[in-house]
């Protein structure tokens, strides 16, 4: 669990997840040929979305202290 | 429809809560117990974001362009993922640098330009109108709905509601917002009231979407499988007719990805009116999923309008349309005043940062440059109150003019393009340590020029201000320089072409400029201060710390001056050296304050070492060390490492008295220290010259015993001698008999002083044996006997406590003390004749307090003052023939019986001397 932790507080980490959403929400995942498909697509990006946020939510939980004088995070 | 001086009323009154809600934090805040330091209002305040554009055109673009609305709430999403390294460094550097605005945020890291600033500050100012625009637009098109048959004219109130939307901006913006001049530029009933604007935005627009979703249709499921199979062909053709869906999908991302940080609004919010870092952390989740909730009816909202038969081109309008058609006259209402809140949260966020832009980065400067215009500066606040006023008149204006020749969702995005030239000279500034003033400079004005010249004069043209033709044939008739394919860019959309070329010119010259132009040192300190806010904390950021200005030579003379106050020349040289070393600045001809104060600190603790800590502190505080301009740039160092420490006033008040106490009683402990160390000295000292006495008398004892040895046995042959030729010669005659006498005389007298001498120097012999005083003073003094003449009067005081002496020993000091005053009396009888005088001497006791007293006192010849302060200096005599050691021996056994003794005399009067032995109980 302590990995875990250490993981997402890391900045590498966050940096990998803002890697992560910029190529889910950006073409060619997003594709616009089909629009037939567009409730798929609207189901995709919500999924996505949540899948992200509930990311930036434990990367939260991470960087909250725990109490009051617990350190959030590391210096760079 | 509503009655329209009704929703005047509700709105009224809602904007009354708000405004009553706003104070009541500010009256909290001023308390220090702020309901805004939490968490939960800043995340939900940064969701000033969706505007009336969200609120509304967010279900225009999705009816118009299908899913290309959701890229303005994405881009958000993956950018605050990165909020921790990026957003936590921003709010750092506005605590250290006490940063207003992102014009004031730009100028600073740019060596606090004015140029730099002033640029910013026009194009956020120029980016900002339309936006605010926009808002009033929405209120006013939204107010005519709802109040409004379909096609029946506008009411009066209708009519006549911009003004008082105005009236009620400027008021609550003034009274919230721009009340005093706040060096922080926080305003915690304004950001409490946004916060609830956000709320209520929210509420409203979910109870919109469920409505539509699940009362109109039957829910997500329903309305997208009418879109798979019903939807018209003309919306499918409507949608497909964007050949650069995919560049303006990632357009859109990346411009809002910049527009969260760097829209003047967010970045006020985000940054200026951050309490605590701390709430960063909750805002990276808690922002994204409101955007998440706000956007997941968009969609359903504008299908299910549109699968209703209403016209993709209302769609600007569903939101409120389609619950009022549908007879839901509340929900109505609520549905208006929940984008009424997003567009009056929008203007008066807009109002304030722009305002505070305008009078910092446009009119100080101006008021420095134009003499005429100084009087100004004591009228500031009045000057930004009119700032305020100005923004949002001119935005009802703009909005007047030019706001039914655009659709709304392109108004947005001209401000997002605007902000997105910020991005270079904001990311460049903190994260890479070369970028210039000459870089920002040049970035910022080209990024600007395309802005301006590829958006907002085509949406000039549009609005009829300028001949249609410039669009098509370019600048001076060149084709390559068509605002809407510059260079003749004709692939990508007008749009995604501003941020192309922008992103081009603006990054590429703020590089190019950087490593053209060299930095001055003050700047590099304040990139080295920006790029590294998050390194060490703020302790170690501030510029002052690096910057060696002061002349290490002239502090080191005034360290060796101090330090020969207190030693010789060539140890107050090496002390110097020593503390030059310690603070490791040998080597250095000019320190910072930073050093100055190590070197400080090594001073005083060497110094300490000597003198004791608190006369090496208060040496210190008197030399001329630190001069009061050092003393207070390093005040300044100490601010911002408080500043940087985030306590409230309260705890810094705790901690500082904790210290002062400590501080005061560390002194005092000093103090008490150095009073003790004295006393032990001055003990030693006397303990030392006792010893050396002793050691001398012991070897002065021992030289006497063997010298007195030797000559007491020569002596005693010629008192022998003498003896016998007086008892053997026959034929005496008087001269022979006269020199023998001599002879026996002279003998006596070496004797006593033999005794003497032996007395004084031998080691302490009184054995003390508790006893009567009165009873042995009678037995000593009957023993003596008395001159003819002389008058011995006694007086002793009656039933003295008993006391410890030695008999013998103290007799001695009573013989001694009784010759010396018959002695006394005889030379005053001798000098006076024995007419009138008649030779007294009184002996007497007392008791006072726990001591009794043995006093002398005679009337005779007396002894000068010179005389009587040397009586009991050993070889002190005044007699010729005196050896000099009668008192001495008095005073030596006095002592030895832990008694003190006194001598008080008068030239032709008397002597005194007194005796006095402590009574132990």
């Amino acid at each position: 669990m302590k990995r875990i932790r250490v993981l997402f507080s890391r900045h590498e980490f966050h940096v990998l997840v803002f890697c992560l959403s910029l190529v889910l929400f950006s073409w060619p995942l997003v594709s616009s040929s089909d629009f037939d498909r567009i409730n798929a697509m609207f189901v995709y990006l919500f999924v996505c979305w949540t899948v992200v946020v509930f990311l930036q939510f434990l990367i939260s939980r991470v960087l909250t202290p725990r109490s009051p004088s617990q350190p959030t995070d590391e210096s760079e | 429809m509503l009655d329209s001086f009704s929703v005047l009323i509700v709105f009224c009154l809602y904007m009354g809560v708000l405004f009553l809600t706003a104070l009541w934090v500010e009256q909290r805040s001023e308390e220090g117990k702020s309901p805004v330091d939490n968490s939960l209002v800043y995340s939900l305040s940064l969701a000033v974001y969706c505007t009336a554009w969200t609120y509304y055109g967010s279900v225009g673009k999705a009816a118009t362009s299908g899913l290309l609305f959701l890229p303005i709430y994405l881009g958000p999403t993956i950018a605050i993922t990165l909020w921790w390294i990026v957003l936590r460094k921003l709010v750092r550097i506005k605590t250290i640098h006490h940063i207003t605005s992102i014009a004031d945020f730009i100028s600073a890291r740019y060596d606090k330009s004015l140029a730099v600033g002033a640029l910013a500050t026009l194009i956020a100012l120029i980016g900002t109108m339309p936006y605010i625009a926009l808002q009033f637009k929405a209120i006013l098109t939204t107010f005519a709905i709802i109040t409004s048959e379909k096609g029946a004219p506008p009411s009066w109130i209708s009519l006549h509601l911009g003004p008082v939307v105005v009236g009620l901006m400027v008021v609550f913006t003034l009274v919230l917002g721009v009340r005093r001049l706040d060096p922080t530029e926080r305003h915690p009933g304004l950001i409490m009231a946004v916060a609830v604007e956000c709320l209520v935005k929210l509420v409203a627009f979910l109870a919109a979407g469920v409505f539509v979703t699940y009362f109109m249709f039957d829910g997500f499921a329903d309305i997208l499988r009418q879109v798979s199979s019903n939807l018209p062909a003309q919306i499918m053709t409507m949608w497909k007719e964007d050949q650069v869906w995919s560049v303006t999908w990632m357009t859109y991302l990346v411009l809002s990805m910049s527009a969260i940080m760097f829209l003047p609004r967010q970045f006020h919010v985000s940054v200026v009116e951050n309490f605590n870092e701390k709430h960063i952390p909750t805002a990276l989740w808690l922002f994204p999923a409101y955007m998440l909730l706000i956007n997941i009816f968009v969609f359903p909202i504008a299908m299910g309008g549109i699968l209703k038969g209403y016209s993709p081109l209302e769609a600007d309008t569903f939101v409120l349309g389609l619950p009022l058609h549908a007879g839901q006259q509340w929900l109505s209402l609520l549905v208006f005043i929940g984008g009424a809140s997003a567009a009056t949260g929008m203007i008066m966020i807009s109002s304030i940062t722009v305002s505070t832009m305008i009078t910092n980065h446009f009119l100080l400067p101006l008021m420095g440059w134009i003499p005429g215009l100084a009087f100004l500066r004591r009228r500031l606040l009045h000057c930004r109150w009119a700032a305020v006023a100005l923004v949002i008149l001119i935005g009802y204006w703009f909005e007047r003019e030019v706001g039914e020749s655009y659709m709304l969702v392109n108004i947005g995005m001209i401000s997002f393009a605007a902000a997105f030239q910020f991005a270079p000279a904001i990311l460049g500034g903190i994260f890479w340590r070369r970028g210039n003033k000459a870089g920002a400079l040049m970035g910022l004005s080209a990024g600007f020029a395309i802005w301006f010249y590829t958006s907002l004069l085509p949406a000039f043209v549009r609005s009829g201000w300028i001949a249609y033709n410039f669009l098509d044939e370019g600048l001076w008739g060149l084709t390559f320089l068509r605002p809407e394919q510059l260079f003749g860019v004709l692939a990508i959309g007008s749009l995604s072409q501003t941020v192309f070329w922008s992103l081009i010119f603006n990054t590429g010259l703020y590089v190019l400029g950087s490593l053209l132009f060299k930095q001055s040192a003050s700047e590099e300190n304040l990139a080295e201060d920006f790029v590294g806010a998050l390194t060490t904390g703020p302790a170690l950021s501030r510029s002052l710390h690096r910057e060696s200005y002061i002349d290490l030579a002239v502090k080191a003379k005034i360290i060796l001056e101090l330090f020969g106050q207190f030693f010789a020349e060539e140890e107050a040289r090496s002390m110097t050296q020593k503390c030059l070393r310690e603070a490791r600045l040998e080597a250095k001809d000019r320190i910072s304050i930073v050093e100055l104060a190590q070197l400080h600190s090594e001073v005083e603790r060497l110094l300490a070492g000597s003198v004791g800590a608190a006369t090496a502190h208060r040496m210190l505080a008197q030399s001329d060390l630190f001069t009061e301009h050092e003393a207070r740039d390093l005040s300044e160092v100490y601010a911002e490492i408080l500043a940087g420490l985030k306590v409230t006033p309260d705890d810094l008040k705790r901690r500082i008295d904790y210290h002062q106490e400590r501080e005061a009683l560390l002194a005092q402990h000093a103090s008490e220290l150095e009073v003790k160390v004295r006393e032990r000295t001055r003990d030693l000292e006397v303990a030392q010259e006792e010893l050396i006495k002793r050691e001398r008398l012991s070897v002065l004892g021992q030289l006497t015993a063997v010298v007195s040895h030797e000559l007491r046995n020569p002596l005693g042959v010629i008192s022998f001698s003498a003896y016998y030729l007086t008892r053997n010669v026959k034929e005496q005659d008087e001269k022979v008999r006269k020199h023998l006498n001599r002879i026996g005389e002279q003998v006596g007298h070496c004797d006593l002083i033999i005794d003497e001498l032996l007395e004084y120097t031998r080691g302490p012999q009184s054995s003390l044996v508790r006893g009567e005083i009165n009873h042995w003073l009678e037995r000593v003094l009957d023993q003596i006997t008395i001159p003819q003449g002389i008058s011995v009067k006694r007086k002793l005081a009656a039933e003295l406590p008993p006391v410890k002496f030695d008999g013998e020993t103290l007799r001695r000091v009573v013989i001694n003390l009784i010759e010396n005053a018959f002695q006394a009396v005889q030379a005053r009888s001798a000098k006076e004749g024995s007419g009138s005088y008649r030779p007294l001497i009184r002996v007497s006791t007392s008791m006072e307090g726990s001591a009794i007293h043995i006093g002398l006192e005679d009337n005779g010849i007396g002894m000068a003052p010179e005389h009587a302060s040397r009586a009991f200096e050993p070889l002190f005599t005044t007699r010729p023939r005196g050896t000099g050691l009668g008192l001495a021996v008095v005073k030596k056994i006095v002592n030895e019986h832990r008694g003190q003794v006194s001598l008080s005399s008068r030239p032709n009067h008397g002597t005194t001397v007194t005796v006095s032995l402590k009574v132990e109980r």
